[in-house]
This record gives C-alpha cells, sequence and structure tokens, in this order.
C-alpha cells in the first residue's frame, strides 16, 4: 500500500465526492477484473490497475480529510466508519488487482474456472461486432431499448482502444467489441442479436 | 473421484461468486436504513463463505496435486479471493451498525448518490406486481431493477429466486440507477 503524501494535482475534493468515487470503482472493478482473465484481455488487465492505483490515492486523500475534519474524541468515533468503509473498498480492489495481475504475468484461468464464471447469475458476456451485427450504429441505450434487455456495459475495445464504462450513448462501430454484464438470459439474447454474422 | 471433485469446485465457485457480490449489495443496503437486521444476515453470510471459501481452496489443492502445471489453478485460488475479500469488506462495512454506532449522514449522501441505489418499497394491495413471480415481472429486463431482498412479516427473502412470488405487504429492496428505480416506483404506484 502506498501512502502518497503529496499533492496529486488535483481540486481538493470533498469526502462525501471521494467516497462516491471509490464506491463507484469498487462496483465496477471487480466486473473489469473477471472480464480481463475470461476474455484473456491484457488491456483490461492494465485499466484494473489503474483503477486500483487510483483508489489507493482516494484512499489517501480520504485519510487527510477525516483526521483534519476531528477536533474532539466525540467527532473521530464519527468518522470511524467512514474510514473503515474505504479501507474495505480499497481491499475490494487489491483482490481485483491481483487478479488482474495473474494474467499479466502469463497465467491463465483454467477451464473449469471459465466454464463455473459462465453459470453464475450474473455472467459477464463479450459480444464481437461482424461487420452483419445489427447492432452497428446503434447506441447501447437503443439496444438495450429495442430488445427490452438490461446491461451493464463494462467495456468497449475499438481498434486497439479500451474504453471502460462506456457511455449510453456510444454508437457502435463494425468490429467493436463490447463486454457487458447482465442476467443469463439477457446475455443469450444479446449473443443471439449481436453476435450474428461473420 | 476426480469428476466428481471438479464439478464440485464449480458449484462452490458458482455460490461464492454469487454470495459475495449479494453481500456487498446487501452491505449498502444495511447502511443506508441502518438496518441491524440486515447487518446481522451480512454477518451470517460472510461466516458461511469463510467456511465455503476454506472448503474451495483445500478442494482446489488437491485438484492441482493431479497437475503437471500448479499454475493453472492459480487463478481458482484468486477467484476465490476476490469473493473473500467482498465479502469481508461487506462485513467490515456493517460493523459499525453491528456496534451500535449510527453510520455518518455522509455515507447514506455517498449511497444515494453513486451509479446504482437502492429503494425501499411497500408493495400494498392493489399493486399491480401482487402474486406475480419475479420471472413474470422480468424487472431486470423490463425496468432494469433487482430485487435483493424481501422483508415479509418479520422475516428475511434475501436474493430471491425466480419463483419467489410478491404478496401484498411485502417490502422490496430493489437495486437500481435513480431514474429506473424512479420508473419502478410508479410501476408499484407506491409511496
Amino acid at each position: 500500500m502506498k501512502y502518497r503524501l503529496e499533492d496529486t494535482g488535483e481540486e481538493p475534493k470533498s469526502v462525501r465526492d471521494i467516497l462516491i468515487e471509490m464506491k463507484n470503482i469498487s462496483e465496477k472493478i471487480v466486473d473489469l477484473a473477471f472480464s480481463s482473465v475470461m476474455f484473456d484481455s491484457e488491456d483490461i488487465a492494465r485499466e484494473v490497475l489503474k483503477l486500483e492505483d487510483r483508489v489507493d490515492d482516494l484512499l489517501t486523500m480520504l485519510r487527510v480529510k477525516v483526521l483534519m475534519a476531528a477536533e474532539t474524541a466525540e467527532d473521530a468515533r464519527k468518522l470511524l466508519p467512514i474510514l473503515s468503509i474505504a479501507v474495505s473498498i480499497d481491499e475490494i480492489t487489491n483482490a481485483a488487482g491481483d487478479l488482474a495481475k495473474m494474467l499479466l504475468k502469463g497465467f491463465k484461468l483454467h477451464p473449469l474456472v471459465l466454464e463455473a464464471l459462465k453459470m453464475v447469475d450474473e455472467v459477464i458476456v463479450r459480444i464481437d461486432l461482424k461487420h452483419s451485427s445489427p447492432f452497428i450504429g446503434k447506441t447501447l441505450s437503443q439496444i438495450s431499448h429495442e430488445l427490452n434487455v438490461d446491461f451493464t456495459p463494462l467495456v468497449l475495445c475499438r481498434g486497439g482502444k479500451t474504453i471502460v464504462s462506456p457511455d449510453e450513448n456510444t454508437k457502435l462501430r463494425q468490429n467493436d467489441y463490447l463486454i457487458v454484464k447482465t442476467t443469463t438470459l439477457g446475455a443469450e439474447t444479446l449473443s443471439k442479436v449481436g453476435g450474428v454474422g461473420v | 473421484m476426480f469428476k466428481e471433485r471438479i464439478s464440485k469446485v464449480m458449484n462452490m465457485i458458482i455460490e461464492l461468486k454469487n454470495i459475495s457480490e449479494f453481500m456487498v449489495d446487501l452491505a449498502y443496503t444495511a447502511l443506508l436504513y441502518n438496518s441491524v437486521e440486515l447487518s446481522e444476515e451480512v454477518e451470517r453470510l460472510e461466516e458461511y463463505v469463510d467456511d465455503l471459501h476454506i472448503n474451495y481452496e483445500l478442494n482446489i489443492l488437491s485438484l492441482a496435486q493431479f497437475e503437471e502445471d500448479a499454475g493453472k489453478y492459480l487463478g481458482a485460488l484468486r477467484v476465490g479471493l476476490v469473493a473473500e475479500s467482498l465479502a469481508d469488506a461487506a462485513l467490515s462495512m456493517v460493523k459499525p451498525i453491528l456496534n451500535g454506532v449510527e453510520p455518518h449522514e455522509v455515507l447514506r449522501i455517498a449511497i444515494n448518490e453513486s451509479e446504482e441505489t437502492i429503494l425501499k418499497l411497500k408493495v400494498d394491495e392493489e399493486s399491480e406486481i401482487r402474486d406475480k413471480s419475479l420471472e413474470e415481472l422480468r424487472l431486470q429486463e423490463t425496468v432494469g431493477v433487482r430485487i435483493v431482498a424481501i422483508r415479509r412479516n418479520s422475516k428475511w427473502i434475501l436474493n430471491p429466486s425466480s419463483d419467489t412470488r410478491i404478496q401484498a405487504d411485502d417490502v422490496l429492496f430493489a437495486i437500481g440507477s435513480l431514474k429506473d428505480l424512479e420508473e419502478f416506483r410508479k410501476m408499484l404506484g407506491s409511496k
């Protein structure tokens, strides 16, 4: 763990904003780490490590803020749960980072683990947009509405670039590939409709 | 024997991943409503995940000894560790509630303002969704929300299955974006 005390060069954030950012990262970093090992993507693994570093910085910022805010023992007691949540989030991101690092060191996921990961309640799927995919030219929210499928877009890969958490108004292009988290049923529909064509 | 062990391990991965992800949602819900009951559920599940995880690791280690390349199983162990740390994190989040400390207001705000949030809704007598099963409702597909828990009388149904039927007076804990939750609230016609 890093305890960087130097200025990160950004505007000071409030405790609230730091916590919101940490929570948002913690929600997606685990899915991203699983995506990296499931689809053997070093790019996604590197994005995971970036987010892990970001959470380290946020945790330091939060510690400083919280220490400065406490004037009495009573204050300090009230502020403790905030620190413990932030530390928990940091632990989640560390575990996600360890999973991603494994891939970067050249280890692959055992086929049986891969198989099992396709059977969980909410699955992560990759949809490749070949030239005849009906998804081409549509935005993520259009696809969601038209197919009546709710999904969380995790990563969009376009021409060697990896976009984490693409916006719902992003238009899809030919040869993109998309990684989303959805229900088993949703995954089936998305792959069937969007992944057609060669 | 080997085959049996493999299918056992696969089921463990599925269970570890489902429960640990659910626990984090549950912990945030507990913080949002300062709920001792939900916190106790998190605590109970954490003990369960601990046991499951130890058992899982032992099984992986036994499988790995038949393998030339043990590195193949490293990933399996790390997947387990992600689940374990999610479960631990969920528990430390609700520890203050279990110790009688009310969560600081800023936490509630942060949970409410993040991308996904949790809404608590009561089902009334005239509600459209009454007596329907979660499978029939397909909430995730139609409105984009997921029911993570139901409180019925004084009992909890955690991570309800698709054949669970909604009853009048049920208290639903739904997770989703603010926009989707608002739509869901309208659909229920509840306050």
